[in-house]
């Protein structure tokens, strides 16, 4: 080793290496490209996520406006006040907040629209501004009644600055639009349009009274020196005792970042893959240029030359292929973040939630290329350990020395052991920032190792077969092409590893965006709800119902709503188990403070299945002293640690009641499914007469049928909202199809990298194709004859690789589907993964073909005079 | 006086295994050739003339035995150490020139004496001296695929002389050579070998050849048939 090393540092090895890399260079450019799009999707993902994180990092505090944020979905009691008063005397400044969704209608438009209605203190935010026009209509509006919209909201309803609002009965003039809103902690209101008054407003107007949904918040300004996650810690059971979440702008950042450090992961695997995959490009590029030096080698260690100094020139050009590929895929991976940054600088004002300026970042162009390069010195490696073993002896010999592959040689092991925890190491490392982000990485390296182990178990399974199947009555083509793949120097393991490996990450990516498209298919959204409305009385549900049908909506569903909290868990008070024993295993907090709004049916929905116990539709055959036999949903049942046949007591919101509840079921809900879903599942008659309001979910046919039945809505039922989807829906989609753009790019890539390593193979056999070829042509075989050989073998070796990668896709896109992307990972597309195998094959074949044009048009004599001298 | 020896091997054999089959290639063979002098080891084919010249020149172990080089034992050396000891005291010709394809004749002509850590112009002087000497000063430029046979051939004796080696192994220099190009090698092989006073050691079939090196070596099976002094 330390030879190698000293001789990587002599002119002479360098020198060496130039010259024998001379009428090889374009080549191996060429094949150095094969890490070019894997570095520059390490770069490109990598730069994003910084940029990301360093705009959030700067903005923490103008994103949540405050230090410190709390929240209640009560109207605050004495002994909130109390806290908030202690928090107070900390210093610094506060500013409340009461928010809610609600109907809306401006002008004369008679068609309201569900608003995020803000009430807030003027002080707020602390950090960052509210930008109005008129420029002084916030502070307007701070003064007197009237309210700010969103500039797209006003056009939408056909009105303008000085028309009147209307909610309910309130009116109030419209003061100005929104050019920047405030910072917002509800998820909600991005999906629909801000409305902003004074608290005063609120207070004064009775708006929240028959509201389900509404938000009580005090945002602090700390004094210098005192730290908000301190405060939080310290107070937190009061917190807890209160029900009160709180946010600090550090936590908020944090979220965020967790949010983007998330999705980083998913892609920056991706261009891992494309890295390795391009890995192997650049082992079969060495394999070809070693096997074509080796005689070179041998004359250079009969001349004197040592095995460590001969290997330090081949991995000199392999160290300077890495660095050429690294450099391009820097190149590539910049410009792309470049345009991106341009994309992002020319886009409107507002469409991101934050200001982030994009561009390459020089930690992740050094990650990336110091990644690249060592990616490829370590594949390099592997054909390159052969140079060690070239013989002096075989200068003096007149046999052709081969490349011989020791399976017997430790470092041979040594290399790809240190391969595998390379890529443990590196997907770990940046993994870390996600929630068991060891394990992610640890599947991810299990499942490539896996998929190497497979294909290359499928390669000697092939040549097993090779061998048994031919049969002499055969056509002599078939049975020479089908002996290539059996015979000493045959590429079929090399094929069905490069080739398999190239087809499973390309088919896979292919697959996660049939798994993401899914969620946009027409068929599938006809039948999904895109409108609910909620806080209906029990007593106007008959009322709602006809007005749904009237207006030729669809009706889906009806839930019933009891408001609940757990009060006892197993006998144990839920006091208790806020604070666990220690030893004891905790139940998250959220559960166990949270209102829990439950229905009561007599059947499962089509997005729950029972899993376990047996389902209760009614209570006839119980006893009123009984415990009432409910569903629960089997993730909450476990986080509350209940089996069967536990028992747990509720107290209803609003009646003062508590009931004992018994674990009858089960049930799997599937939550992405935007339906009426439930944590409890009551049977029918055991709350009914507890019923706060109905919810009940529609599919409109269009925007038009949605504005008719809200404004009959708001005509008859004004406390009724209207919860209009579709713009959710249609977020979503658009999301998803740039999820959907973004992995084709990916897969764009990938499928670059693997037309690479594709030539890489088959450049790799040309040789010993050549060779054969020219002994059939001096025996007398036709060109017709060997080409067919030829296609006979690149066709059988492409469709054995493609099926093997498919069949390996197959199952990684089953695991994501099911892990990842909660799709359905069982429609699968056969019709594209067909045209993707016969596309993989037709261009094995020709490529193939064409690299070895000449082959059977030239004189024999010519062609080893011509590779004698390459 | 007492003739001293620059090349002695001592009992020599070498066995090749194959699974549970033995098979000897070189059966207990002792020679010596003196210092400057020229030595041709003949025999048919398979007899382990290359295996005899692979071992002298340290390309290989033996089974048994010891090769002497210089008084030194080069059994008992390393890998590398041989390496340097071929960089710095032995030179080659092989049967098929082994130049290497992508050097030009100059810079393959340079290459031992680079291993060998002589650089700079002298040492480019010297291999365009020598190039000039075979009769290749207007190709020095030149690939090898750019040569013909005898050319090449030319270049590689070039190449062996550049670092004044004290043996020159030649393994059948003219087998792929037509009759002129051979007798223009087998000249300049001898010449060099008188002028710059290094041993030459000739593998080869050619009687004639054989019949102008001072020491005769014939082998058969293996084994040292005859040893014969001209």
């Amino acid at each position: 080793m330390y030879g190698i090393i000293r001789h990587l540092f002599s002119a002479w090895a360098w020198q060496m290496a130039w010259r024998d890399s001379r009428p090889v260079r374009w080549r191996l450019m060429m094949f150095s490209a094969s890490i070019v799009f894997g570095v520059a999707a390490l770069v490109t993902i990598g730069s994003l996520r910084q940029n990301l994180n360093d705009a959030v990092g700067w903005q923490a505090k103008s994103l949540l406006g405050a230090d410190l944020m709390v929240s209640s979905r009560q109207p605050y009691t004495k002994e909130t006040e109390a806290l908030l008063a202690d928090l107070g005397r900390n210093g610094g400044e506060q500013a409340r907040e009461v928010s809610f969704t609600t109907m809306l209608s401006v002008g004369n438009t008679t068609t309201p629209k569900l608003v995020s209605l803000r009430g807030l203190d003027g002080a707020f935010p602390f950090y960052g501004n509210i930008v109005t026009t008129p420029a002084d209509a916030w502070q307007k509006v701070v003064d007197e009644p009237g309210v700010v919209v969103e500039a797209s909201f006003l056009k939408n309803m056909d009105a303008k600055i000085g028309d009147m609002a209307k909610i309910g009965d309130l009116e109030l003039p419209v003061l100005g639009v929104l050019e920047q809103a405030p910072p917002s902690a509800s998820g909600f209101a991005a999906f629909s349009p801000t409305v902003l008054t004074s608290l005063d407003v609120i207070k004064k107007s009775n708006l929240t009274g028959n509201k389900s949904l509404v938000f009580y918040r005090t945002y602090f300004k700390l004094p210098n020196g005192v730290d908000a996650q301190a405060l939080v810690k310290k107070n937190a059971a009061m917190f807890e005792q209160q029900r009160l979440t709180r946010t600090t702008s550090k936590k908020r950042s944090e979220n965020i970042e967790k949010a983007i450090n998330r999705l980083y992961t998913f892609f920056n695997l991706i261009g891992f893959s494309a890295l390795f995959l391009g890995g192997i490009g650049v082992a079969g590029a060495i394999h070809i240029h070693i096997s074509e030096r080796l005689q070179s080698v041998a004359t250079l260690r009969c001349l004197g030359c040592s095995s460590a100094r001969a290997f330090a020139v081949y991995l000199i050009q392999s160290i300077a292929m890495g660095i050429m590929g690294t450099l391009g895929g820097v190149l590539v991976g910049s410009g792309f973040v470049f345009i991106l940054g341009l994309i992002v600088k020319n886009l409107p004002a507002g469409m991101l939630p934050f200001a982030v300026e994009l561009a390459p970042t020089w930690f992740e162009i050094t990650k990336a290329s110091a990644v690249g390069v060592m990616i490829c010195i370590s594949f390099a490696l592997l054909p390159l350990l052969a140079v060690r073993r070239v013989s002096p002896l075989a200068a003096l010999r007149r046999e052709q020395v081969s490349l011989q592959k020791s399976s017997r040689d430790p470092l041979r092991w040594i290399v790809i052991f240190g391969l595998v925890v390379f890529a443990f190491i590196l997907t770990w490392w940046d993994t870390q920032d996600v929630a068991n982000g060891w394990k992610t990485s640890l599947g991810y390296v299990g499942f490539l190792v896996a998929a190497f182990l497979f294909l290359a178990a499928s390669g000697k399974l092939l040549r097993w077969v090779a061998r048994k199947l031919a049969r002499p009555s055969w056509p002599f083509v078939i049975r020479q092409g089908i002996a290539s793949l059996h015979r000493p120097n045959n590429q079929t393991g090399l094929f069905m590893v490069s080739i398999g490996l190239g087809t499973f990450l390309i088919f896979t990516l292919i697959m996660m965006q049939n798994i993401l498209m899914q969620w946009l298919d027409p068929v599938r959204m006809s039948n999904k709800p895109n409108l609910f409305l909620v806080d209906i009385p029990p007593e106007e549900k008959r009322s709602v119902e006809n007005l749904i049908s009237d207006n030729g909506v669809k009706l889906l569903g009806n839930a019933p709503i009891v408001q609940m909290r757990l009060t006892e868990i197993k006998g144990r008070r839920v006091s208790e188990l806020i604070k666990p024993a220690e030893g004891e295993r905790p139940i998250p907090k959220w559960i166990l403070r949270r209102e829990f709004r439950s229905t009561y049916r007599e059947s499962l929905t089509d997005t729950e299945k029972l899993v376990a116990g047996e389902w209760v539709g009614d209570t006839s055959e119980f006893q009123a002293d009984d415990a009432i036999p409910v569903s629960f949903e089997q993730k909450l049942a476990n986080d509350l640690g209940l089996k069967l046949g536990d028992e747990v007591t509720i107290s209803i919101e609003g009646f003062g009641e508590s009931k004992k509840l018994r674990v009858a079921s089960l049930r799997e809900v599937d939550w992405r499914s935007m339906n009426l879903n439930f944590f409890i599942v009551f049977p029918q008659g055991a709350i009914d007469e507890y019923v706060s309001f109905n919810v009940l979910a529609a599919n409109s046919p269009d925007d038009e049928s949605t504005a008719q039945l809200q404004q009959a809505m708001f005509n008859k039922l004004p406390f009724v909202n209207t919860i209009d989807l579709s713009l959710i829906l249609r977020t979503v989609q658009s999301i998803l199809t740039t999820a959907g753009k973004t992995v084709q790019v990916m897969a764009l890539f990938t499928v670059v990298t693997g037309a690479i390593v594709l030539i890489a193979s088959l450049l790799a056999g040309r040789r010993v194709r050549i060779r054969e070829s020219v002994l059939l042509r001096t025996l007398g075989a036709s060109r017709r004859q060997i080409s067919s050989i030829l296609a006979v073998e690149y066709a059988l070796l492409a469709l054995m690789a493609t099926l093997a990668g498919s069949l390996l896709a197959l199952i990684a896109s089953i695991l994501l589907g099911r892990a990842v992307f909660e799709g359905d990972p069982y429609q699968i597309p056969w019709g594209l993964l067909a045209l993707g195998v016969a596309a993989v094959v037709s261009a094995t074949v020709v490529i193939g073909m064409l690299l070895s044009r000449g082959i059977s048009s030239q004189p024999p004599l010519q062609i080893l005079r011509n590779e004698a001298a390459s | 006086m007492a003739t001293k020896f620059i090349l002695k091997t001592y009992e020599l054999t070498k066995t090749y295994t194959s699974g549970d089959h033995n098979l000897t290639v070189l059966d207990g063979v002792s020679i010596g050739v003196p210092m400057g002098e020229t030595a041709a080891i003949v025999g048919p084919s398979g007899s382990g003339k290359t295996t005899l010249l692979g071992l002298c020149a340290g390309l290989d172990r033996a089974t048994s035995g010891s090769v002497e080089l210089d008084g030194c034992d080069i059994s008992e050396l390393g890998e590398d150490d041989r390496a340097s000891l071929r960089s710095e005291s032995l030179g080659f010709i092989f049967q098929n020139f082994q130049l290497m394809p992508t050097l030009t004749a100059l810079e393959n002509v340079l290459i031992p004496g680079e291993l060998s850590g002589m650089n700079g112009e002298a040492l480019t002087k010297r291999a365009a001296d020598l190039l000039s000497r075979v009769g290749l000063g207007e190709r020095m430029k030149h690939y090898p695929n750019q040569l013909s046979g005898g050319e090449q051939q030319r270049v590689a004796i070039a190449r062996a002389f550049i670092h004044q080696p004290q043996v020159l192994f030649a393994d059948e220099p003219t087998g792929n050579l037509d009759e002129e190009a051979s007798e223009i090698v087998e000249n300049m092989l001898f010449d060099l070998n008188r002028e710059l006073g290094t041993a030459l050691v000739v593998v080869t079939h050619d009687l004639e050849l054989a019949k102008k090196a001072s020491h005769v070596f014939r082998l058969k099976g293996g084994k040292l048939v005859k040893n014969s002094d001209h």
